[in-house]
């Protein structure tokens, strides 16, 4: 009887329940509460598996990043899921999954305000426009949904019409060339869903990107939730789109934005923002439209001024401050010797380049290690083993994201080649990427997003690990540090401590040192070579076989950061 | 709402939804109308969070919630269709999703696991089923089988997993 009706949920499940069986089910339902709970065991598997397949459609776009493919993706123009929302804005990023949701209402309540002729998301292109040829020129480190992007990627392909491109994670640059020799070049930060028209007009649906042109002869368009960009001439802008918002920081040249609506309290519709200035347009739930005006902000976006901006002045007095404190490892970066990254500290724990993904980045600053140049792996590794790392340790680092992912700064493992590296990392410092409107339960990061985290393993089977509770910043310098001191583990960013685990247990013996992703390459791992890749900078990364302690890291970050008040218990990183 | 309360709404939310999806899935067994509906309720949860008594639990809330839009979608996409339960049994299917037990848990923890020992070609087909949302009529036309072939396979399948989740499931609980 019990297969039978498990079947029968199962068909239920399947919609493929035919009406003599649903009365049987029902009639197995109500004869015993026991059967409820069998039933909606039966109804929670099923919904983890279509979890699980969404998820492992994502996965499976890792690959095409890999191996630096250009992609192109679409989706049905009958685009029916609603749109979700990405926020470079720090604090919006722990509520993105549920504006997520709100926002694809309030989506729906302005397309009801558009003109009957444009509702439906196929715009009519100016007069005398021409479709835009659009083409994925690269894409580093993408997780794309394809769940929701129907399309088959095709290499050097152009994006066309009706498709679209729905990227959780990563960095993808889109280059548009216009009828009369104009060029675009979109660089689409994750998450982001971006659709072609029918004409060819681009349509954010969501996210940020940060945009380039050059329009001598042309006039470049595109449909953001509550209005459409123009742009003519060179500019370079960068945009944030939201169902409910969208800003526009034009950082050279000049860009128009006509909203949807009539214009605020009966003002124009069209809202023109110069160089250096910025729009921010807001709807309510009401239909109500307010816009700000204010100074653009560069550094929220990936420009070239923005990755630069941010200085790490190391002055002697802090290396002699590290040096004192007597770290086991301590690596600089001040040179490039043969791909070796060496150890200021003693002849051991030179930790190699490896993949193309890394280089040596010389600076103003002196030099630093910079990972995700390119799409694939690229890390560093230390041949030899860390043996007194036990009870109590330091890791300490200075950090800047490029943008908001999920990559590895450094970890310790026990491995050697050629075993499987899976399952052998006894010490992890990461970053968490954004929430990509896909959660996994199997991605505890997903629930954590933008977050700084710290894994200790401290018995066999379980990890123990600490989240920073406010997000990392990107693309500025950041101090982290995870400590682990007897039965207990900390985490600080920026000289704080943020969060505080027991953690009982040592680490083993015969450690190596791994930066700037998950896992090693190694013949005996596939697809998840190159999981978690960082894509930033590090510097300054010290390992002590003790635990620092909270004064001693607040000077390290003073020492740097000499602004920080004595009382002050938040130390913040760069000003934006 | 201000951030703080945003803040504390995505995180019972993200601990909630996989309950609420399933528990609305369990009334509308189509995942398009479910994850519409899913939605809605979480627009809902948005706008009404400020009522929200923070004293009780919030998944009894959220599943509310949920109850009502789901009942309410049914009945505007599908009139004809008869509800597979009665109000007593949907307030027990209602109950033992509020009490989001370990065995649930189990399952979220496991099911990689479980679907790591399936051969190939059973993975491909729940990616056809829950990837594509192909029905077993639809898959069944695609792999030149018949459907009730296609439901079995499934059928397989989902008992595989379940017996390697019974199988497992004591670990799991003791680790948490």
């Amino acid at each position: 009887m019990e297969v039978n009706t498990s079947q029968l949920i199962d068909d239920y499940l399947d919609g493929a329940l035919d009406e003599s069986g649903a009365e049987r089910l029902r009639a197995w339902m109500e004869a015993d509460p026991k059967h409820v709970r069998l039933f909606v065991r039966h109804v929670y598997l099923h919904r983890q598996l279509r979890e699980w397949s969404l998820a492992e459609n994502v996965g499976k776009c890792l690959e095409v990043g890999e191996l630096r493919e250009e992609s192109v993706l679409a989706v049905s123009p009958d685009e029916r899921r609603p749109a979700r929302r990405g926020s470079w804005s720090y604090g919006a990023v722990a509520c993105a999954l549920l504006g997520a949701v709100a926002g694809s209402w309030v989506t729906w309540q302005i397309a009801a305000q558009r003109p009957v002729a444009e509702r439906g998301g196929m715009v009519a292109p100016p007069a005398g426009a021409a479709p835009y040829v659009a083409t994925l020129v690269s894409v580093t480190n993408c997780r794309w949904d394809q769940a929701r992007s129907t399309a088959a990627l095709a290499s050097g392909s152009s994006v066309r019409s009706g498709e679209s491109l729905h990227l959780l994670e990563g960095v993808a640059e889109m280059s548009c060339a216009l009828q009369n020799g104009g060029m675009a070049s979109l660089q689409l930060e994750g998450p982001l869903a971006m659709t072609l028209s029918s004409h060819g007009m681009p349509s954010l649906l969501y996210g940020q990107l940060t945009g380039s042109f050059t329009c001598d002869y042309d006039e470049f368009t595109l449909d953001t939730p509550l209005g459409r960009v123009v742009v003519s001439g060179d500019a370079s802008l960068g945009i944030i789109a939201a169902a409910h918002k969208v800003d526009l920081h034009v950082f050279s040249g000049t860009a128009t934005l006509e909203l949807w609506a009539t214009g605020v309290r009966g003002g124009s519709n069209q809202l023109t923002a110069a160089g250096g200035t910025s729009l921010n347009v807001h709807i309510d739930t009401e239909g109500n439209v307010s816009v700000n005006h204010g100074e653009s902000q560069e550094s929220g976006f990936m420009t070239p001024a923005a990755l630069t901006a941010s200085r790490l002045p190391i002055s002697d007095e802090y290396v002699a401050t590290i040096l004192d404190a007597k770290p086991v490892a301590y690596w600089r970066f001040e040179r490039d010797v043969d791909g070796l990254m060496r150890n200021e500290m003693s002849d051991r724990f030179h930790c190699r380049m490896n993949g193309n993904a890394v280089r040596w980045h010389p600076g103003q600053d002196g030099g630093s290690v910079e990972f995700g140049t390119t799409g694939g792996p690229g890390y560093l590794i230390s041949d030899d083993t860390l043996d007194i790392l036990t009870d109590s340790y330091t890791v300490e680092l200075w950090a800047k994201p490029s943008y908001f992912h999920h990559g590895t700064l450094f970890s310790l493992l026990q491995w050697h080649a050629p075993q499987s590296p899976i399952g052998s990392h006894r010490m992890v410092l990461e970053i968490c990427g954004p929430i990509s409107g896909l959660t996994s339960p199997f991605r505890t990061t997903d629930f954590h997003p933008g977050r700084l985290r710290f894994i200790h393993e401290c018995r066999t089977r379980f990890d123990v690990d600490c989240f920073s509770p406010d997000p990392y910043s990107v693309r500025h310098w950041q101090h982290f540090v995870a400590v682990k001191a007897l039965s207990q583990m900390h985490l600080y960013l920026n000289g704080r401590l943020v969060d505080s685990k027991e953690a009982t247990g040592p680490l083993p013996s015969g450690l190596r040192v791994l930066m700037g992703q998950l896992l090693p390459v190694s013949p005996q791992i596939e697809d998840e070579v190159t999981s978690r890749l960082y894509s930033g900078e590090l510097d300054e990364v010290a390992v002590y076989d003790r635990a620092l302690a909270d004064d001693e890291i607040r000077h390290h970050v003073k020492l740097v950061r000499p602004n920080i008040k004595a009382t002050e218990e938040q130390v913040i990183g760069d000003p934006r | 709402m201000d951030q703080r309360a945003s803040e504390q709404l995505a995180r019972l939310w993200t601990e909630s939804q996989p309950v609420v999806a399933s528990f609305v899935l369990s009334v509308i067994p189509d995942f398009h109308q479910a994850e519409d509906v899913l939605q809605q309720v979480a627009v809902v949860l948005v706008r009404e969070f400020d009522r929200f008594d923070a004293s009780k639990p919030f998944l009894p809330w959220a599943l509310g919630i949920a109850r009502n839009l789901a009942l309410k979608s049914r009945r505007d996409v599908a009139r004809h269709s008869k509800l597979l339960f009665s109000d007593v049994v949907l307030d027990q299917v209602q109950s033992a999703f509020e009490e989001n037990d370990d065995t649930l848990l189990a399952m979220r923890k496991l099911l990689r696991h479980c679907l790591g020992q399936q051969p190939q070609k059973v993975l491909e087909l729940l990616q056809w089923r829950y990837a594509h949302d192909l029905k077993p009529n639809e898959a069944a036309q695609r792999m030149g089988i018949t459907s009730g072939a296609v439901r079995a396979m499934l059928h397989r399948a989902r008992e595989a997993l379940r017996k390697c989740i019974r199988r497992n499931a004591q670990v799991v609980v003791e680790w948490k």
